[in-house]
Formats: structure tokens, C-alpha cells, sequence
């Protein structure tokens, strides 16, 4: 592995952790606050998703959580001393299953910004 | 009346022994008593066979680190009065292989110690003694932590190094700080790269087990985050 | 006897104080080709006393200083039967030894407000030389040269203890070893052996070095046949902490107290010194300071505990604690308070400047030995200064390392004696064999009391008679230890190992001191209690004869750069 790499997955854990306070106290004030009634209809969540500014807000925190997610996952395997093979597979899976999640929760998110009502 | 000390003993020999069991031995308490005392007590006079090291017996070597009531300490500086009991229990200091009885290997310690390169590797033409002002701070960060005995009591106490037996470990990235910090020493970069693995600084997680157990009040966890942040600087392109 | 464990080497070094590490480097660098076996009693760089020493290294580097007066300070407080050449090699090499230590291997000393090294005073010095880092100078040197080993190809052996050298021809061609782990034999053979064990003042009751430490290479090469000189003069450090029955007992409180003014009262509350030198009071040197402090305590003016209290409160705690924080740290562990309280403590078996008479280059009448640090004698004569120790063993371990790497490249090796070697071992595991014997912890002990009573800091010829007569007695006794149980790790047989090494030493310090009939240094006769120059500026030397007991002879002083009336 490339120890750069390292440090900026660490660098990347320690951006992301704060992001996510950030970014999970705006998700947990917004359907808390900001939802009118008890229940969280989807048309409320529709409309909120409207605005780009809202989307970019979501899909931040989509990314930041698969990010911080995975990569600590990977630093718990490698603070079992998992042998090689097994370190390197798990790194891929989580690359690739953090890649894919991104990308359909993105288009997901997407979505909202054309949907009618 | 004389206090009596009730002590439990980790025994075992691995080559004759298949599971270790512990030995109860009643030793009375002397005046100033440390937890050497204890274990010199019961070898010298009640079981011969007992097997432990020690050296200096004022907490200079770190030959006498040992696991006692719970933590690891060394055993000439703890005192059996600060223990609050009278009820001891000592076993061999944890993750590191048992020879005998209270008796570890070192060497997977120094095996660890020697990857950081733990030698002064000498600039490139100094001829006279560098001239450091007093007190300089950034001397000051060093000095600290140079005190280091090698006694293996942080080692021992933290976890990641029994989760993961690659793990460089506290002392030896203490040593490395210690080295890369040193504006006279010429092999900072290597030293870097080398802690920046894997099993290098990224697998501290911040515990404070070591500086918690440390007879010189070191906190590795301060020093191995200076190693990450000049890491991190590093791989940004500034250099320190 | 099956097939035993054989090294072949070029160098085999016993030992891993700062004379052993500094040998090691300076052999491989000489040539990096050598195949260098170090083999330690305890672990790599954790035994022995370099790492114990506190005080500092004393070194000429202000300009304003010079080698004359180092020199000088060192004949004197030697009581003038210093080896002159040795003495003048110590002070003349020390400045380029410290700027290695810095440079190269990597040492930091502390600085002073101009950012060079801080020399402190030290006592029994005409100028303030001594460096150091903080109180614990002792740990920076030795970790340091330490870590170099691992840098090099130096085959390191853990745990094994040299039993005997073997020889050939009237050669040294190699050692016999204890694995101590394993309880079975190593034998090197090799075309040098460079010895630095140590001494053996841990047969006194009350004592400041590692434990481990007994003489063990002082009696194996008397053993050999190598010629000693100044076995006499055991040095007793004055201020050794006093902790009831504690291991902590006899742990040296450094000098460095008193060079920066401390007191030292008797139980009335006198300041003693003021009866015994008043003009240097308790910056007198170490003999001096132990005699008095004894003296006190033996006509009934000490603590209960046997001791004399030292006080630094007057210098104010905030002062204590900062330049003195290793001790103050220490002495906590007792209970105590170095900087606001008085602190109980005694005289303390210490150093051994008498050892193996050797040249500058550390050989000696043995060809292929080649002796560095305490074991060898004739440094510092009959009282070594604070500071100099550590000085001796770095600069004579380069010497020894320089010396031997040259002399196995121009002789051969020859293979040792096998007979020789299973005869030794045989002896060696001897104890195992009876069915009944001595107890080795009971012997130890009276060893202790004896040596402390009857050949410790105040000696006469009725007490060292007695010393030797119970010392030939413990001896035969010695050689009846019984021991039991498994070979690995064996702390018992190891220990009758110790007893045995040490009352040899302890004879050839008795017999020398029986010999010297005046009182000079560290050796005080209360029979003859006066310095005798006339009759006595000679050194006692010491050999095997052909029956295996120890002859005593004299050797005049060389005066090679200085005499005593050149000092008045």
C-alpha cells in the first residue's frame, strides 16, 4: 500500500467525521423541525429534494457516511491482522460496493430534482 | 503484628507445563516493601524454582516490567503500600511470549523497535558539537519522551498490539518520534515512510493504555499523533 | 557429554556496559568484516552500572579548562598511584569520545545558556567539567549505544554469562558460556576476548550495583592467571539510600547533591564534615565523605537505621526538584520528599578501581584478553572522582575495540581445548550433583555481613585476618551449594555461581589490603591510619601461582608526568 495513501485516508476519516456532524445535525434539525406533522410523508421528502441546494446537502452526506463507513470498517480488518488476501479483498468490496451504493443512492437523490410533485 | 501479604503467582514452564496455573504464597511485609521485594522474598525462602528478571532495581533497566494487580509496572518502583490491598496477584506482562513463569521474550518487542531504525543516523559533515540554545522548545518535545527504558509496560497494555502482532507498537513509535524530531539526525524521511505502513502509526487509536502504564510518564499517544500530523503533512508536500 | 553449542568468532566481547558497546562499535568499524559476538549476562544494554550513573562524564572542552588539570585532579584524588599513562590517555581521549557519543552515536547532553554542553561542578574537580543529561546521564549513553548495535552485524547473546575463558598455549582462544534461559553451555571460540564485566561490590551488605553484577569476569581471568593491581581499593559512595530491608537499600543518591550544596548531619544534628574537612565540607571527595560518614555511624552518632541524613531543603524545593527530578522521583518511592526533607542514607559499596593491570591499548600479561571498564585497574588509582567512570569505560571499550580488531587480523585462530572445556562444565553443574550441601541464599548473606564488617570502609590487620580465615571457610562451603529443580533459569545455580566468583574477589581484596599497611584513597587502616609515601607509593599486584593461590607483590609508581612534590 502506499503510505500516502494512508495518510490521507486518515486525513479523509478525520474531514468526514466532521462533516457528518455537520451534516447529520441539518438532516436530524430538518426532519425534526422542519417536518410539519408526526409522520415523515414522502411528498414532504419530495419537495424538500427539489432544491439543489438540499440534494448536494444529501448526497454530501450519502458520500461522507459510505466514506467514513468503509474506510472504518477496512481499519477494523487491519487492526486484526487479517492475512493479505483477505485484506485486499475486503478493500475491493468495499471500494466497489461503496462506489456502487454512491452512485445509486445518487441517482436516487438525483431523481427528485425532475420528478413531478 | 507483622502485615501479611496473600500473593498469587503466575506459574508455568512451557516445556514441561501444558496450561500455567498460579501459586499462593504468604510473604510478610517489610518496611518500604516493593513488589520486587515480594518475588525475591518467596524465590530466596519459600520456592526456589521461581523464575523472573531484574537488574538495577531502581527503575532504570526496565528489566523487572511485570503484570501486577492489573496493570504493568515495574516491579522495583511499586511500592506494596500504594497498592491499597493486601492481596497481590502478578502475572508475566501480557503479549509477549512466556520463557517461565514471570519471565517474557523481549524480542518480538525489539524486533518491532529495531524496524523503525532506532540508531542516530549522523548528518553529513558535522565536525563540532551543535550548538542547541537551552530550553529550546522543540528540544523540549524531544526530551520527554527520550526517557524511555524499553521496559515493554506499554507494549503490554495496549490492545492493538494484542489484536494485531504486526503492529509496530508505542515504544518503538516513541523512538521514531524521538529520531525524526531530532534536527541533528539525517534518516528522518526513511523513518517516516517506515512508521507511515499500515501497521505503523494509523493502527493507534488513541487509547492512552500506554501513557496510562508508563513508569516515565511518556504518553506515546501524544507522539505518535505528531507522527501522523507530519505524515499528513507529508503526503500534502510540506515539509516540517 | 553431547555435542555442546559452538560459536566460532573473531571477537567475542563480555559484557554490555559502556566499555562492551563502545568495543563492539569501534571493532566492527574498523572492519565491518569481523564476526563479533557480545554476550550479556542480563538483557543487551539493561545490566551493569553504565546505565545507573547519574552524576555525568567528566571531559575537558571549555578552552579555559585543560588535560593538565583534569589530569592532575585525577592523580590527586587517585592518591597518586594512578598508572600516569592510562590516567593521561583517560583525559586526553575523553573529548573525542563525548563529541562521538553527540555525533555520532547519536547522545544528548544538556545545554547551557550559550547552547553548548552544560558542564557542571562535581566534586574533587578544580574546574566544572562534568556533563550530563539531567540526573540520569547513564540511560541516554547506554540506550543510545544500544540502539548502534542494532545498525551493525554484532551477533548479540542474551542471558548467557561467561564461566571461564578457555585458553591454549598460554593464549585466551575463547570463553565457555551459560545459556542461562536454557541451563545448557556455549562455547566461542574466538582469536579475542575483550572482558568488560564489571566488579564485584555487590558482595558488601550495603551496595549500589545491578544486581546481577559479581565479579564474574574479574574472577575468571584470575582464573586464567591475569595479573591485577590495586585489588584494595573499593570505592564506598557516601550517600547510598537507606530503605530498611528493601532491595532499594544502597542505590546511590548522586553526587551531584552535594557538589550543589548539600548537607549531611548526624543524628545530634551536627554537620560532621565540619570535624573531618572543613575546609571542602561535604564537597570533599567520596573517601573522605564515606570514612567520616561511617565513622559517625559506628561511634553511635548515626540514625536508628544506621544511616546519616542528607538534606537539600535548604536549597529550596522548586531548585531540588527541577535539577534533580530522576532522584526526587526516586526517593518518593521510600515516602520521602528529597526537596523539603532530610533523607537517611549511608556508605555504599560502589566501585572497584583495582582490576586487571593493563596498558593504553587494554591488553595485559594474557595474550588475547584484552580488559576494558571496571575489571581493569590502574585508572584511577586508589579513589576514582565522580565522572570519571563512565569516561574510563567509554574510552578505554573504543581502545579495546581499536586494539582487538588490529590483533585478530594479524594472528590465527586456535581451536580451544575440549578436555579443558568439559572439565569446567563439569565443575559448573557440580551443584546439581549433591545429594545435600550449603544453602546459597544463607551463604550470600553472611558473605555480606562479613565483608561489610571486617574489609569494608574502616579496615585493621586483626579484621582482614579474620576476613580472609572466614573467606577461605565460605569458600570450601561455596563449593558445597546444593542446588535443585529444572536447569532453565535457574536463579539459585546462578546465584552460587555469583557466590562463588565473588569470594574469590573478595580474597584478593582482603589479601591486598592486608598487605597495605597505611592508608591511602579508599583504603583506610585504622591501624595506619596515616598516608606513608615514603614506603607505600607502590601498587599491590596480585596473581595466580602454580597451586591456584593468589601471590602478592609490588610495583613501584612510574611517575611518568607528575610526582607529589610537584604538588604542595
Amino acid at each position: 500500500m502506499n503510505k500516502d495513501f494512508n495518510a490521507l485516508a486518515w486525513l479523509l476519516q478525520r474531514i468526514t467525521a466532521v462533516g457528518l456532524v455537520l451534516l447529520l445535525g441539518i438532516h436530524f434539525w430538518l426532519l425534526h423541525f422542519k417536518t410539519h406533522g408526526e409522520v415523515i410523508k414522502f411528498s414532504d421528502v419530495s419537495m424538500r429534494l427539489h432544491t439543489w441546494t438540499l440534494v448536494l446537502i444529501d448526497i454530501c452526506l450519502l458520500i461522507f457516511g459510505l466514506y467514513h463507513a468503509s474506510n472504518g470498517i477496512y481499519s477494523i480488518v487491519q487492526d486484526y491482522s487479517v492475512g493479505g488476501n483477505g485484506r485486499r479483498v475486503t478493500l475491493w468490496v468495499l471500494m466497489c460496493g461503496g462506489c456502487v451504493l454512491a452512485i445509486i443512492g445518487g441517482i436516487s437523490l438525483f431523481r427528485f430534482l425532475y420528478v413531478a410533485g | 503484628m507483622k502485615n501479611i501479604l496473600k500473593v498469587k503467582v503466575f506459574r508455568c514452564d512451557p516445556e514441561t507445563d501444558t496450561t500455567p496455573r498460579y501459586d499462593i504464597f504468604h510473604v510478610p511485609e517489610i518496611k518500604n516493601m516493593a513488589v520486587l521485594d515480594v518475588v525475591f522474598h518467596i524465590q530466596n525462602n519459600q520456592d526456589r524454582s521461581l523464575a523472573f528478571r531484574s537488574s538495577c532495581r531502581i527503575g532504570m533497566c526496565g528489566s523487572c516490567a511485570m503484570f501486577i494487580n492489573g496493570k504493568a509496572r515495574l516491579a522495583c518502583r511499586t511500592g506494596v503500600a500504594t497498592l491499597g490491598t493486601k492481596e497481590l496477584t502478578i502475572t508475566p506482562l501480557p503479549n509477549l511470549p512466556v520463557i517461565k513463569d514471570l519471565l517474557v521474550d523481549m524480542d518480538p518487542f525489539f524486533e518491532k523497535y529495531e524496524k523503525i531504525k532506532p540508531y542516530f543516523i549522523p548528518e553529513e559533515g558535522r565536525k563540532d558539537f551543535c550548538s542547541v540554545p537551552e530550553g529550546l522548545k522543540e528540544r523540549r518535545l524531544i526530551d520527554e519522551m527520550l526517557e524511555c527504558i524499553t521496559c515493554g509496560a506499554c507494549y503490554s497494555a495496549c490492545t492493538i498490539v494484542t489484536t494485531n502482532p504486526e503492529y509496530l507498537g508505542p515504544a518503538a513509535l516513541n523512538r521514531a518520534f524521538c529520531l525524526i524530531a531530532d534536527k541533528r539526525d539525517g534518516g528522518g524521511d526513511e523513518r517516516l515512510r517506515i512508521v507511515s505502513d499500515s501497521n505503523g502509526i494509523w493502527r493507534c487509536h488513541g487509547q492512552f493504555n500506554c501513557g496510562e502504564v508508563c513508569p516515565k510518564k511518556i504518553t506515546p499517544t501524544w507522539t505518535i499523533q505528531q507522527l501522523k500530523k507530519r505524515s499528513v503533512f507529508k503526503m500534502m508536500g510540506i515539509h516540517l | 557429554m553431547k555435542d555442546v553449542n559452538q560459536i566460532n568468532a573473531d571477537i567475542l566481547i563480555l559484557g554490555s556496559g559502556g566499555a562492551g558497546f563502545m568495543a563492539a562499535l569501534h571493532a566492527y568499524d574498523v572492519n565491518p568484516e569481523l564476526n563479533i559476538v557480545l554476550a550479556v549476562k542480563g538483557l543487551a544494554g539493561k545490566s551493569g552500572c553504565t546505565r545507573m550513573v547519574q552524576g555525568g562524564y567528566n571531559v575537558v572542552l571549555d578552552p579555559k579548562d585543560s588535560h593538565e588539570k583534569h589530569f592532575l585532579d585525577t592523580i590527586k584524588g587517585g592518591g597518586f598511584i594512578n598508572n600516569q599513562e592510562l590516567a593521561w590517555t583517560l583525559v586526553t581521549d575523553a573529548p573525542k569520545i563525548v563529541l562521538e557519543l553527540e555525533n555520532k552515536v547519536g547522545c544528548f547532553f544538556d545545554r547551557g545558556p550559550d547552547g553548548m554542553l552544560h558542564q557542571k561542578s562535581f566534586a574533587g574537580q578544580s574546574f566544572d567539567r562534568t556533563i550530563h543529561r539531567r540526573d540520569l546521564t547513564g540511560i541516554e549513553i547506554i540506550a543510545r549505544l544500544r540502539d548502534q548495535i542494532f545498525a551493525k552485524d554484532i551477533q548479540v547473546l542474551e542471558e548467557c554469562r561467561g564461566i571461564d575463558l578457555l585458553t591454549k598455549d598460554n593464549r585466551v582462544v575463547g570463553a565457555l558460556l551459560l545459556d542461562i534461559r536454557s541451563g545448557e553451555p556455549i562455547v566461542v571460540n574466538c582469536r579475542a576476548v575483550i572482558l568488560c564485566t564489571g566488579g564485584g561490590a555487590t558482595m558488601y551488605k550495603i551496595a549500589a550495583p545491578s544486581m546481577e553484577k559479581s565479579g564474574d569476569g574479574v574472577a575468571m581471568v584470575f582464573r586464567a592467571g591475569a595479573e591485577f593491581i590495586d585489588m584494595e581499593m573499593m570505592q564506598f559512595h557516601p550517600t547510598g539510600l537507606l530503605a530498611g530491608e528493601s532491595r532499594l537499600s544502597g542505590s546511590v543518591l548522586e553526587e551531584g547533591l552535594r557538589g550543589a550544596g548539600g548537607r549531611l548531619y548526624n543524628a545530634l544534628g551536627e554537620r560532621f564534615m565540619e570535624r573531618y574537612d572543613s575546609e571542602r565540607m561535604e564537597r570533599s571527595t567520596r573517601d573522605q565523605v564515606a570514612r567520616a560518614s561511617y565513622m559517625e555511624i559506628m561511634e553511635g552518632r548515626g540514625t536508628q537505621n544506621g544511616g546519616v541524613l542528607l538534606d537539600m531543603s535548604h536549597l529550596g524545593a522548586e531548585f531540588v526538584e527541577r535539577t534533580f527530578p530522576g532522584m526526587v522521583d526516586r526517593v518518593k518511592d521510600i515516602g520521602k520528599d528529597l526537596a523539603r526533607e532530610p533523607i537517611e542514607v549511608s556508605p555504599t559499596a560502589h566501585f572497584h578501581m583495582g582490576g586487571v593491570r593493563i596498558d593504553r591499548d587494554c591488553r595485559c600479561n594474557l595474550e588475547g584478553l584484552f580488559v576494558a571498564g571496571e575489571d581493569a585497574g590502574g585508572v584511577h588509582g586508589a579513589n576514582r572522582l565522580g565522572g570519571n567512570g563512565v569516561a574510563e569505560s567509554t574510552v578505554f571499550g573504543a581502545r579495546a575495540g581499536d586494539a582487538s580488531a588490529k590483533y585478530v587480523s594479524e594472528c590465527d585462530n586456535v581451536t580451544i581445548d575440549y578436555e579443558q572445556m568439559y572439565y569446567i562444565w563439569q565443575e559448573t553443574t557440580k551443584p546439581f550433583q549433591l545429594a545435600k550441601g550449603e544453602d546459597a541464599y544463607g551463604l550470600r548473606n553472611e558473605l555480606k555481613l562479613l565483608t561489610w564488617e571486617k574489609m569494608g570502609v574502616v579496615r585493621s590487620k586483626e579484621l582482614l585476618e579474620q576476613s580472609l580465615s572466614e573467606l577461605n571457610e565460605m569458600d570450601e562451603r561455596a563449593k558445597q551449594i546444593k542446588v535443585s529443580g529444572a536447569r532453565r533459569y535457574n536463579m539459585e545455580w546462578n546465584e552460587a555461581l555469583n557466590i562463588l566468583n565473588l569470594i574469590t574477589v573478595g580474597k584478593m581484596i582482603a589479601k591486598s589490603a592486608l598487605m597495605r599497611e597505611e592508608s591511602r584513597g579508599s583504603h583506610y587502616r585504622s591501624d595506619f591510619p596515616e598516608i606513608d609515601n615514603k614506603n607505600w607509593l607502590k601498587n599491590i599486584c596480585l596473581i595466580r601461582d602454580e597451586k591456584g593461590d593468589m601471590r602478592l607483590y609490588t610495583r613501584p609508581v612510574i611517575l611518568s608526568r607528575i610526582k607529589p612534590d610537584d604538588i604542595t
